[in-house]
């Protein structure tokens, strides 16, 4: 029998998806920081744009051009070099991220074979539904239809691609589970969503250099707003964690009358981190592994179903334009997958910014991925959070409840819960912050060549490796979600206190706490300085 | 101070804690860490006093493949044991 | 009891394969220890409400 060594800090920085998260997405960082020494490696970076099958005269859409390389346009050392690469630039991101993530499969002892196989048929969807989702008529607005020679478009912006990609995974996942099943190997939804917040912390990072180029009161402005998100996301964490679970508790056991053990487990899944939160807690009572297994279930189908439900309603019930980031910062708090919550702060952000660019008629335009990052940023608080809780828990439970004998409980329990891809994250924010208000002399004009560098480097990262790794994630939480599951289950009661716990009590908490801290606060408006 | 390590994991029925020399089962975690306890103190030559430490650690491959990409630990435990 | 052999066992669990009737059933009877649980951290949550709505800026009262 194979033994398990005792478990160290470091234990799993070589063989964990969180950990090749972080190394993948820092090593994607550091190749863009090279620009800085005058060296562009991350300009390949494809990225789609929108198109139509018979542009205008003149107008904008070619088919030629719907996949490019960024680094054509932000590239401030090769830009002639990927100019040239158009549509070429898909193949090259697949080769080098394949190559990137097959060796991450390898040290987590994947079957490789099957991985590369996989990631292969899963990439290329991804890219036809990226495509198919920028046709001009699906994704423009009627601010900018008229480039593309349309009267009439669907107004979905960037969001129709994440909705195609979901929809043509959950066909896979419901329909072919065959296909779904060999897939299996290689639709990771958390590791990509985990690499995809690594980055994101570079564009949290980035914001004020991006915006700084426009204005350099813009580019303050962002960096304190990033920080506003900051504090307010911990704020509201906090609380929500304090009032959800003792409520879902209190529902499971008074109202549905669950045993102990399940309750709390229950209760963390469906108000704190879903499955992590659930395996934390079933650990920390110490149910045995089942009850886990079984909220854990619950949990991944569950948020898919507010994936799909919630982006939608924030945007077009309440609280709409007016409060985008009270609208994110309860996505993350009401969400309960890393991979669901990014998405559907990734999708709110994009219904978000389409609707403010069609109601003022392009007059408000807010940058992207602060509304994304709102939703991410209550979510890593809670992630971070988890081990703390589950450590006072079994605290609670191994003295207070079962009083087992000669039990201690480790206190190294709360870092091997801490989620390390978080690492990552802050890592890259605070780097960049470090970068815009050192070296970047806060967007100040003598320092305009050095952000430009940074600027190179930055965009294929935080834009163009970022959406990728979110529509992998559609995709591969499509290909992993069978809804069958949910109607299988032999845990019926479960369902319906997920259900009455989470539209009853979870989603509304979430709301009240996120307006309570978030209420009035906007991204900055970029109009004028884009086109 | 004497210790020994164990992997700890649940086969579906019982608590099962075990390293190449012993496998101890229970029925809860009491049952386990009494069989242990048992096994220790009968076994271990201890003076009066003395703490003796069983370390386990969990075996993450009771956990179902689809779930540690979310959760990476279960839990480990000590049970003290004094004479 | 120590079995001098370590047994074979299953790589992974799934829901099929464990004994799970009795996780749904059984309930306890809520005890004192609980409402302490729930009680101690609604009272942290309002403490917590408190003092965040004080020291974040971006909160309603500002």
């Amino acid at each position: 029998m194979a033994q398990y060594p005792e478990r160290r800090w470091y234990t799993g920085m070589l063989s964990t998806e969180d950990w090749w998260a972080v190394w993948i997405a820092l090593f994607f960082f550091f190749l863009g920081l090279l620009n800085v020494f005058g060296v562009d490696l991350v300009g390949w970076m494809t990225y789609p744009t929108k198109w139509v099958f018979s542009p205008a005269e003149g107008g904008k859409g070619a088919i030629s051009h719907a996949f490019y390389a960024l680094g054509k346009k932000y590239s401030a050392h090769a830009k002639d070099f990927y100019k040239g690469l158009g549509w070429w630039s898909v193949i090259w991101s697949y080769v080098i991220f394949g190559i990137a993530l097959t060796i991450g499969a390898a040290f987590m002892k994947w079957d490789v074979k099957r991985y590369a196989i996989g990631f292969t048929i899963i990439y290329f969807l991804t890219i036809a539904c990226w495509f198919i989702g920028h046709h001009a008529f699906i994704a423009a607005t009627k601010v900018n239809r008229h480039k593309y020679g349309l009267d009439f478009s669907l107004n979905m912006g960037g969001g129709a691609s994440f909705i195609i990609a979901l929809i043509v995974g959950l066909i896979i996942g419901n329909f072919f589970k065959g296909a779904a099943n060999y897939l299996s190997v290689a639709a990771k939804p958390e590791w990509y969503i985990k690499t995809a917040i690594v980055t994101l912390g570079a564009k949290l990072g980035y914001l004020p250099i991006k915006l700084a180029g426009m204005s350099q009161k813009l580019g303050k402005e962002a960096a304190g707003l990033t920080f506003d998100l900051f504090v307010a996301g911990a704020a509201a964490t906090i609380v929500a964690y304090l009032v959800f679970w003792p409520g879902v508790y209190t529902i499971s056991r008074k109202i549905f009358k669950l045993p102990r053990q399940t309750a709390a487990t229950l209760a963390s899944g469906i108000s704190i981190c879903g499955v992590s939160a659930a395996v934390a807690t079933g650990a920390a009572v110490r149910a045995r592994p089942v009850v886990a297994i079984m909220v854990s279930a619950l949990v991944v189908i569950w948020a898919v179903i507010e994936l799909i439900i919630l982006p939608g309603f924030f945007t077009y019930v309440w609280p709409g334009t007016k409060d985008p980031l009270v609208a994110g910062a309860s996505m993350g708090m009401a969400v309960k997958t890393d991979g669901a919550d990014a998405a559907a702060g990734e999708l709110l952000d994009e219904f978000m910014r389409t609707k403010i660019e069609i109601e003022t008629n392009g007059a408000v335009k807010w940058p992207e991925g602060i509304i994304t990052a709102s939703a991410v940023m209550t979510k890593v608080w809670i992630d971070m959070f988890i081990g703390i809780w589950a450590f006072l828990l079994a605290v609670v439970w191994v003295y207070k409840f079962e009083r087992r004998p000669g039990e201690k409980v480790p206190a190294s329990e709360i870092w091997h819960r801490f989620p390390k891809f978080v690492l990552g994250y802050f890592f890259c924010w605070f780097f960049l912050l470090a970068l815009f208000f050192g070296p970047g002399q806060s967007g100040a004009p003598e320092a305009k060549a050095f952000l430009k560098n940074v600027k190179s480097g930055m965009v294929p990262v935080e834009k163009g490796m970022r959406k990728l790794f979110f529509m992998l994630t559609f995709m591969s939480l499509g290909i992993i979600t069978d809804f069958k599951k949910l109607r299988e289950a032999q845990f019926g009661k479960m369902v319906w206190v997920y259900f009455v716990s989470l539209f009853c009590f979870v989603i509304p908490v979430a709301i009240l706490i996120g307006y309570l801290f978030h209420h009035g606060m906007t991204p900055p408006n970029i109009a004028e300085y884009v086109k | 101070m004497k210790a020994i390590r164990l992997n700890i994991w649940h086969d579906g029925r019982q608590w099962v804690a075990s390293n190449d020399d012993f496998t101890f089962r229970g029925n809860s975690l009491d049952e386990l860490d009494q069989n242990v306890r048992r096994y220790v103190l009968s076994r271990e030559s201890l003076s009066r006093g003395d703490t003796f430490r069983v370390y386990m650690y969990f075996d993450n491959r009771t956990i179902p493949e689809w779930i540690r990409p979310y959760a990476q630990h279960y839990f480990d435990r000590i049970l003290e044991i004094k004479t | 009891m120590a079995e001098e052999k370590a047994t074979e066992r299953k790589e992974t669990l799934s829901v099929s394969a464990l004994e799970a009737e009795d996780v749904m059933a059984g309930a306890e009877e809520w005890v004192g220890t609980e409402t302490w649980l729930v009680v101690g951290s609604l009272i942290a949550a309002v403490i917590a409400l408190v003092i965040g709505l004080l020291v974040v800026p971006t909160s309603v009262l500002h």
